[in-house]
């Protein structure tokens, strides 16, 4: 980089103002480090560090700076220091300022920005850190008038400032906290992106911004045009790595010959990465994992510690995405992922830890969705009119995931309690204005009706269920339980809808479930609750409807996209049963998972993967009459 | 459009109450698209029950238009037609399946009207410029009018060769009343109108003639 010129100002000594503590210190840290040839590259013969300077000092430096010499490409003044705004004009104080005569003793933005103009350097990067102990800038926005940016005419501008409102409490490690901020960006301990070898102060101070204005103490301002061309305030220290943002994971990694594979596999998770807070696709998340996690599989310890971080490194970014389940579903896969390892005791007491704490973020975003319909009651209608299809499936999700607390408590040894109470508030909640959105629509509910209804009979809350089985099942009847298929297409969403709302006896196959698991799933719920009686009287409206439910018999498999393995057992209405009893009398052995821990990992993949279903919450028949003929 | 009495306003106090849950916006914006697409198809049909498919220009950029061999027209640029709608949150929370036909149908036929007023409002501005506007209470009867009708008007020929009648676009009323009227036109001036149409033809065919002979033509 030639051409590139810097001007670092830091003034703590001031004759007729408070003096200062660090604006030196910041001034003298972003010199060295941009003038270093690796990280800012600027030349240092033209460059100046200036402390506690007079304004003579100031103008002097900016006129050998400025017009002796060859033209600037790039020039950058950074400023900490006393600022003052007086008379919508921003002014800079320096060492001789008096705050009475403003004007004619310290350095106006707009004298700085005619200077700048008339030595026209094609981009120019500003960055005022202004401390502010004498109360001296209410409005950082004074700095944006367009009176004043309209002064600079050259082509690329870019400023960043912040003001502190109160210097005790923004100086760390004897910077201010805009300075700290912005050097943690130069040196590259905060990821910015890494698809540029060069860094741009708008970028820079967007993430200034936003660690900055999280603070409360100081009101950030980022202005940029760069009409010039590419970025160039200083280069990118992560230029090119490709996995920087993963790079947490790795961070003091114990064994360097791990590191490396993992390091392989780490760009394979890059666009999930980035794509978590507004687009999240457990399936895709799985697979690129599996590579990661399968060559680690003989060393139990370091997969749980590659997995572990994975998780806080995903969670910690699904955070910002709006969904209040993303994070809850981020951890999920991640336990999920452990699956086919989970013959190892290390890898089973890792998911108990994991399945705990899943279960309580979800009593947290549960308690959210209730509170959230307690203030208004139609919080949970977030699209259009796409929510008819798809409000009934977030309504059973919200139950399943629910339902998982209450499952994870019990097989646990814990108390069930407080996980019941959130269950039956939410569907108290959702009885309130949803019931007849409780409608069987497509064949995804499957497993969250499963999971929501063992739970509801777990803890004794049987209206309840009884009242959502009611609901579901006879919507089924209503569309003679042609359920929407699992992967249906959102573009065949609206004439699923259509034909349903009409003509429901012409769905096309295509569209619907067949065989349908949604169904099964609710003719054996039924015997839960006593209701088989009353379900056996629709049945003959459901004649030939094809069932199936997936039985796998080694759950290390169930987070797979396709489960070797199991059986599929088909059953159709009107030809091989005629009453849901008939049904669980044919109803086939299937293992359950060994241990609570798998069972609960496994459930989370059926919510995850709603293609499946966790068949093994229900009771195995043969085994409930077992018991029945030992009671007798 | 749809009730939104029912429906309780947002807190303007405050951002958006709702809560987001398993959010997947893929799907979304795919069901969004196919409602654009089903609209676009109805207002398809509308349009071609108007205007000719031979007729129809599509333009990627700009907002009006000049045929610049031809003489000035008066009405050069693009209308846009438009319709907002509600949907109730009620409706929505109840799966009321009903409620798409009850906001997509109002919508299609808002902007079926539109369109109509657009299509008559500019066949009527063109009329009126070149004084081709028959008044019925002038004209003295239905039949003096269509008589009259026949005179002003040119009749077009299609790509076959075929001369095309004028479509007929009249209001209900006139609609019922039409096969009472027509068999009410006297035989002479039925005979008028005839002899008026058959030349309508001849003149429409002699200048396709000269329309086509002005390409250049391989001699031999």
């Amino acid at each position: 980089m030639s051409g590139r010129a810097l001007l670092a100002i830091g003034c703590n000594t001031y004759d007729h103002l408070n003096s200062l503590a660090c604006a030196e210190a910041d001034a003298d840290a972003l010199f060295g480090l941009l003038i270093e040839p690796s990280i800012g590259d600027y030349d240092a013969v033209r460059s100046r560090l200036l402390l506690s300077p007079t304004l003579h000092d100031v103008r002097a430096a900016l006129a050998t700076m400025l017009f002796d010499g060859e033209a600037i490409d790039t020039l950058t003044i950074t400023f900490a220091g006393h600022g003052a705004a007086s008379s919508g004009s921003f002014y800079m104080a320096m060492r001789d300022t008096r705050a009475n005569a403003l004007s004619a003793t310290a350095l106006s933005l707009a004298d700085l920005f005619r200077m700048i103009a008339e030595a026209a350097p094609k981009q120019t990067y500003l960055v005022i850190d202004a401390c502010q102990s004498g109360g001296l800038i209410s409005d950082l926005n004074v700095i944006l008038k367009s009176e004043v940016m309209g002064e600079f005419g050259t082509p690329g501008v870019t400023l960043l400032a912040t003001a502190a409102s109160n210097e005790t409490a923004v100086e760390t490690g004897g910077h201010g906290i805009g300075t700290a901020a912005l050097i943690d960006c130069i040196r590259g301990d905060v990821f910015l992106q890494d698809g540029n070898p060069a860094l741009d102060l708008v970028e820079i101070g967007r993430a200034v911004s936003e660690r900055v204005g999280t603070t409360g103490a100081q009101t950030p301002v980022v202005w940029g045009l760069n009409l010039y061309g590419p970025s160039s305030f200083c280069k990118n220290p992560h230029a090119g790595t490709g996995d920087a943002p993963l790079r947490s994971v790795l961070a003091g990694w114990p064994d360097a010959d791990t590191a490396a594979a993992i390091r392989a596999g780490l760009p394979r998770l890059w666009e999930p990465y980035v794509a978590v807070p507004t687009q999240w696709e457990p399936r895709q998340f799985l697979d690129r994992l599996a590579p990661l996690t399968d060559a680690l599989k003989d060393e139990p310890a370091v997969l749980l510690n590659l997995v572990q971080r994975v998780s806080e490194t995903f969670a910690a970014r699904a955070r910002a995405s709006s969904d209040r389940f993303r994070e809850i579903e981020v951890r999920a896969a991640c336990a999920v992922a452990l699956l086919p390892f989970s013959d190892d005791h290390a890898v089973v007491q890792s998911l108990s830890a994991q399945c705990i704490e899943i279960a309580g973020l979800v009593e947290l975003a549960t308690g959210d969705v209730v509170d959230a319909v307690d203030a208004y009651r139609y919080a949970l209608v977030t699209g259009g009119l796409g929510d008819l299809y798809h409000m009934p499936i977030r309504l059973s999700k919200l139950v399943g995931w629910a339902g998982f607390t209450v499952h994870t408590h019990h097989a646990m040894g814990q108390d069930t309690g407080p996980a019941a109470g959130r269950l039956a508030s939410l569907l108290d909640r959702i009885f309130d204005t949803y019931s007849l959105s409780l409608v069987a629509m497509s064949d995804c509910q499957a497993p969250y009706v499963i999971s929501a209804m063992t739970a509801c009979a777990a803890a004794g809350l049987t209206d309840f269920a009884e009242r959502v089985l009611g609901h579901m099942f006879a919507s089924a009847v209503a569309c003679e339980g042609r359920v929407a298929r699992c992967d249906l297409d959102g573009s065949k969403i609206l004439a699923y809808l259509v034909t349903r709302g009409n003509q429901p006896k012409q769905l096309p196959v295509e569209m619907v479930a067949q065989p349908t698991e949604l169904v099964i799933a609710l003719l054996r719920l039924s015997r839960l609750f006593d209701l088989s009686g009353e379900f056996d009287s629709s049945l003959s409206e459901l004649d030939h409807l094809p069932l199936n439910a997936y039985l796998a018999d080694d759950y290390r498999q169930f987070g797979q996209d396709y489960i070797m393995g199991g059986t599929n057992a088909v059953f159709v209405i009107g030809h091989d049963f005629w009453t849901i009893a008939e049904l669980e009398a044919a109803w086939p052995d299937s293992p359950a998972p060994a241990r609570p821990e798998v069972a609960m990992t496994a459930l989370l993949a059926s919510l995850l993967l709603p293609d499946r279903s966790p068949w093994f919450l229900l009771p195995t028949p043969s085994l409930v009459e077992a018991q029945a003929h030992e009671a007798i | 459009m749809a009730n939104t009495s029912e429906q309780p306003e947002l807190r303007r106090d405050d951002a958006d109450p709702r809560i987001r849950c398993f959010e997947r916006p893929g799907d979304d914006e795919a069901f969004d698209r196919s409602v654009t697409i089903l609209m676009g198809r109805l207002q398809e049909k509308t349009r071609r029950s108007f205007v000719s498919e031979h007729n129809v220009l599509r333009m990627n950029h700009g907002s009006n238009w000049v045929h610049s061999a031809r003489d000035p027209e008066p009405e050069t640029t693009m209308h846009s037609i438009s319709a907002e709608w509600t949907i109730p949150f009620k409706d929505i929370s109840e799966n009321d399946l009903g409620l798409i036909g009850r906001t997509i149908f109002p919508i299609s036929e808002e902007m079926d009207k539109q369109f109509a007023q657009n299509m008559y409002g500019a066949v009527g501005a063109a009329a009126q410029r070149v004084g081709n506007v028959v008044d019925a209470k002038t004209a003295g009867s239905f039949a003096h009018s269509m008589l009259e009708m026949f005179r002003k008007l040119e009749l077009g020929v299609d790509r076959d060769g075929q001369v095309s009648m004028p479509q007929m676009h009249v209001g209900p009323e006139l609609y019922a009343r039409l096969p009472e009227e027509m068999s009410k036109v006297p035989p002479e001036l039925n005979a008028e109108i005839e002899r008026v149409k058959a030349g309508k033809i001849k003149d429409a065919l002699d200048r396709e003639a000269a329309r086509k002979a002005k390409f250049k033509r391989t001699a031999g």
